[in-house]
């Protein structure tokens, strides 16, 4: 520390000596919000305050979504059940149809529910 | 926000502006103008840097607009110490009153370094998120109102 500074320590200390009414503190919220609302709402605030929303969509696409996911790991899972129950030259051909089975039922859910990736992307990255 | 912050900014703006019922206003004028501003806050910043940036520069309008009426001269200055010593809401000795004289003597940018980085004891990595100066300045400008704030007590003495 520079020997200025020490020296002012030595002098003055470093207490605060400025005080401040009883509870000023405690009403100093509401009087802030009195006197905000008695300047009235800011130009574009309803805009301004809340967060920019997306554009509304006719249908919550998350439900969906999950209902997509909740199919395809049912499906995943009665494949695996049926895979490892087989004979192992059954296990080959029940392994080929189940990673066909994965590959398409995806591909063939997003379909039905008439989604793309940019939808999809979409619904993920939004707050709900 | 209020609730959170206010005590702390409450502090940074008394120290600039001194008496409590200016700085009461400030820190109202403060949280206004935030709430009027809250479209150009995009959090490349604290919440609190950004208000309190706010906060400092209010206060120093709030100065200049009362240099500017003429209701602080430079005689005037000379009786800040009396003037504090006569507040009901200045708790501190004669020489603690003598050193907010000193600080008032000093230019703005000095005066807000000197008070954030003596009585806060603010990093000069955060003071200079707060008032968009180099470190390098900032570390130049305290020296320099340290010093001039020591000339004035040895002066006095």
């Amino acid at each position: 520390m520079e020997k200025e500074t020490i020296y002012l320590e030595k002098q003055v200390g470093r207490s605060n000596p400025f005080r401040v009414p009883e509870g000023y503190f405690d009403s100093l919220p509401d009087e802030v919000m009195k006197r905000i609302d008695a300047a009235g709402a800011p130009a574009g605030a309803a805009e301004t305050v809340s967060r920019p929303r997306k554009k509304a969509r006719l249908f919550s696409l998350r439900p969906v979504i999950r209902y997509a996911a909740a199919s395809v790991a049912a499906l995943v899972i009665c494949a695996a059940v049926y895979v490892s129950s087989s004979t192992s030259s059954d296990q080959q051909e029940a392994t080929a149809a189940a990673a066909t089975v994965e590959d398409a039922s995806f591909d063939e859910v997003a379909d039905y529910v008439m989604l793309d990736n940019a939808d999809i992307y979409a619904c993920l990255s939004s707050d709900y | 926000m209020v609730r959170q912050y206010s005590e702390q900014l409450y502090w940074q703006v008394r120290r600039i502006v001194l008496v409590h019922d200016d700085a009461n206003d400030v820190l109202q004028n403060t949280y206004l103008k935030a709430w009027n501003a809250l479209d150009s806050f995009h959090g490349d910043s604290k919440v609190f840097t950004w208000l309190s940036r706010i906060a400092i520069n209010e206060s120093l309008d709030f100065l200049r607009r009362q240099k500017a009426r003429g209701a602080i001269s430079a005689d005037e200055d000379q009786s800040v110490a009396a003037t504090l010593m006569a507040d009901s809401y200045f708790d501190g000795s004669e020489v603690q009153a003598q050193l907010q004289e000193a600080i008032t003597q000093l230019p703005d940018v000095q005066r807000t370094v000197f008070q954030l980085r003596y009585f806060d004891d603010m990093k000069y990595s955060e003071m200079s998120q707060l008032l968009q100066t180099s470190e390098g300045s900032l570390k130049a400008s305290y020296h320099i109102a340290v010093k001039k704030i020591s000339e004035f007590f040895k002066s006095h003495d």
